[in-house]
């Protein structure tokens, strides 16, 4: 997978979140203490623009009369229907093991090992998932042009790529939002899934039954 | 799993049924209160409602127990970019939801208004203008959307008025009422709204809400909003079992209602017990000539927001099988927080036919043609 670049961390101070469309998703980032993690914009429930809606903290009983408030800002509520998101994990409170708003993981690098030139000395915000190996990144190089938040069409090069000067020009203000790579597993163009299991709106039964876990 | 997404359609943005539907269950708001009113209100009132102000029929606080959830109980991405709350802005709601959801038939149901409160004289001066404001600002400015009567529930002459006064006028489709009253709505002191409503060949809404002075449960005040919001269907069921019980429709065999915003999976269970003790106890209401569930089927329709939503959807399917797939009128109830996104309230495994009429035949044929 390769590794995308969202913007300088000083565009985004704890407590914001920031707007992106990468790949024709809506995604946003959020800031929570320090820490990054990403969400797709659409709530599994009805579609509604999730990550509109206000940071809420946690409400929790063991007894009626008591409740804790904990986790201020981390959780998020649907404009729409106020379902209840956790925005570390993406897992929703009214029913964990069906729902769930699908998360992005971020994580913040230093400017410069990731464009050469461009962004020296800061830090930036990547989504996705890397894997060391034998210290460099392993890049899955996504094979075509990915839009970028800009609007124009751009390729998305791997890190490694990108420490040749040649890269580096290509790849102008990087420090724009950039693209996102997802895992595509199975590449097929299903309605999304509704919440209940037995509401499939197509495919064959062999996929049904690989993505149950949906 | 991948999830398709169209381009250029922002979240919350919908996605459409594919072909036009009708919203039988749209509020439209006003951008500064009451005094959006004033226009089509005489100025003694002007003063009486900044003086006095507006007293519903409702126990233990002096007004309706806001915000619901959310934000005016509406959806927080329904605030039009000109200000002023969600569903006062026509254009907005155009933008928003009329068009990309294709609404051909938008029925509009006005709350806040002057149902439920306790001056009478205040309660008809107030109908009147809501029904103005509807035709000046929503119904005269899109042919998409229908009105609704508003009248003044509790005083039913001034309402019969009211009725007559509009009736012909193809800027209203129905007659508006709310589910909580002073009274179970099917006793003699509402017959006249229905004479009236009879007279003109409109249906009758009753819509979930109101202000009678009477707690929403059978059995005292609840504690929660949430509580309230699963009482709608309490408060319609006293009020379909009184019209029913009350006759009703024996001297109005062509009148239809519609149970508007109080859901409908608890349709079949109360007409069986209805009928179940009719058979028993017939002879104390010897008017109710047919079985209750017969008059329900032949008289009654239900709008589908809040859609039930069962875990299995052959249970849904049950269920509508018994109230009928020519008795659903879809609603989304726009701009409300439990707006139904249209795309996403039927699961697979309707028919064509039938999916047709859930989202817009039922409705022409029951308001007349868009």
């Amino acid at each position: 997978m390769t590794r995308h670049i969202v913007a300088p961390v000083a565009e985004l101070p704890p407590g914001t979140r920031k707007f992106l469309t990468i790949d024709e998703r809506p995604i946003a980032v959020f800031n929570i203490n320090g820490e990054f993690f990403g969400l797709l914009n659409r709530c599994p429930h009805q579609g509604a623009a999730l990550c509109e809606g206000p940071l809420i903290g946690l409400a929790q009983s063991t007894d009626p009369g008591t409740i804790e408030y904990t986790r201020l800002g981390e959780i998020i509520r649907c404009p729409w229907h106020g379902w209840e998101f956790d925005i570390r994990t993406g897992q929703s409170y009214c029913d964990p093991r069906r729902f769930r708003a699908k998360a992005y993981p971020a994580h913040v690098e230093p400017g410069a090992s990731v464009v050469k030139g461009a962004v020296c000395g800061r830090d930036v915000v990547g989504l996705g998932r890397t894997r060391l190996r034998g210290g460099g990144f392993v890049i899955v190089i996504p094979g075509r042009a990915l839009t970028s938040a800009g609007g124009s069409a751009e390729r998305c090069l791997p890190t490694r790529a990108l420490h040749s000067r040649a890269d580096a020009e290509r790849n102008t203000r990087p420090e724009r939002t950039a693209c996102l790579h997802t895992t595509r597993h199975a590449n097929v163009l299903l309605k999304p899934l509704n919440e209940r299991s037995n509401r499939w709106q197509t495919g064959s039964r062999a996929l049904k039954d690989r993505l149950q876990w949906r | 799993m991948n999830m398709q997404f169209r381009s250029g359609a922002g979240p919350g943005a919908s996605a459409g049924v594919g072909t036009a539907i009708a919203d039988c269950d749209i509020h439209p708001a006003r951008k500064n209160g009451l005094k959006d009113l004033y226009p089509y209100l005489a100025k003694r009132w002007h003063e009486h409602l900044e003086v006095y102000g507006k007293h519903p029929y409702q126990g233990m606080m002096e007004g309706p127990p806001y915000p619901k959830a959310q934000p005016n109980a509406s959806r927080r991405d329904a605030y039009p970019p000109e200000g002023g709350p969600q569903g006062s802005s026509l254009s907005f709601m155009q933008q928003q939801h009329l068009d990309p959801n294709q609404v051909a038939l938008g029925i509009l149901c006005p709350l806040q208004t002057g149902q439920g409160i306790r001056n009478q004289d205040l309660s008809a001066a107030l109908a009147t203008a809501v029904n103005d404001w509807q035709i000046a600002e929503w119904t005269g400015k899109d042919s998409r959307l229908k009105g609704s009567i508003v009248v003044a529930n509790e005083d039913s002459p001034a309402a019969a008025a009211e009725i007559r006064k509009r009736s012909g006028d193809r800027n209203f489709v129905q007659v508006l009422l709310l589910s909580r009253n002073v009274e179970p709505l099917g006793q003699r002191r509402y017959w006249p709204i229905y004479d009236a409503a009879a007279e003109a060949g409109l249906p009758v809404g009753i819509h979930a809400f109101g202000f009678g002075g009477n707690p929403i449960t059978a059995s005292g005040w609840p504690s929660y909003y949430i509580e309230e919001m699963v009482g709608h269907s309490q408060c319609q069921q006293t009020a379909l079992a009184s019209i029913v019980l009350e006759g009703v429709f024996e001297r109005h065999p062509g009148l239809k209602m519609v149970m508007i915003e109080a859901g409908f999976g608890w349709a079949p269970s109360l007409s069986w017990r209805l009928d179940k003790s009719w058979q028993r106890m017939r002879s104390e209401v010897p008017h109710v000539r047919r079985p209750p569930s017969e008059y329900i089927r032949d008289h009654i329709y239900w709008t589908t927001q809040p859609m039930e939503d069962p875990e299995r959807r052959d249970h849904l399917f049950d269920v509508i099988d018994w109230v009928g797939w020519d008795k659903l009128l879809f609603a989304t109830d726009y701009p409300h927080w439990d707006y139904d996104e249209p795309s996403r309230v039927l699961p697979p495994g309707v028919s064509d036919a039938n999916r047709q009429a859930f989202y817009l035949d039922n409705a022409r044929k029951l308001y007349g043609g868009a």
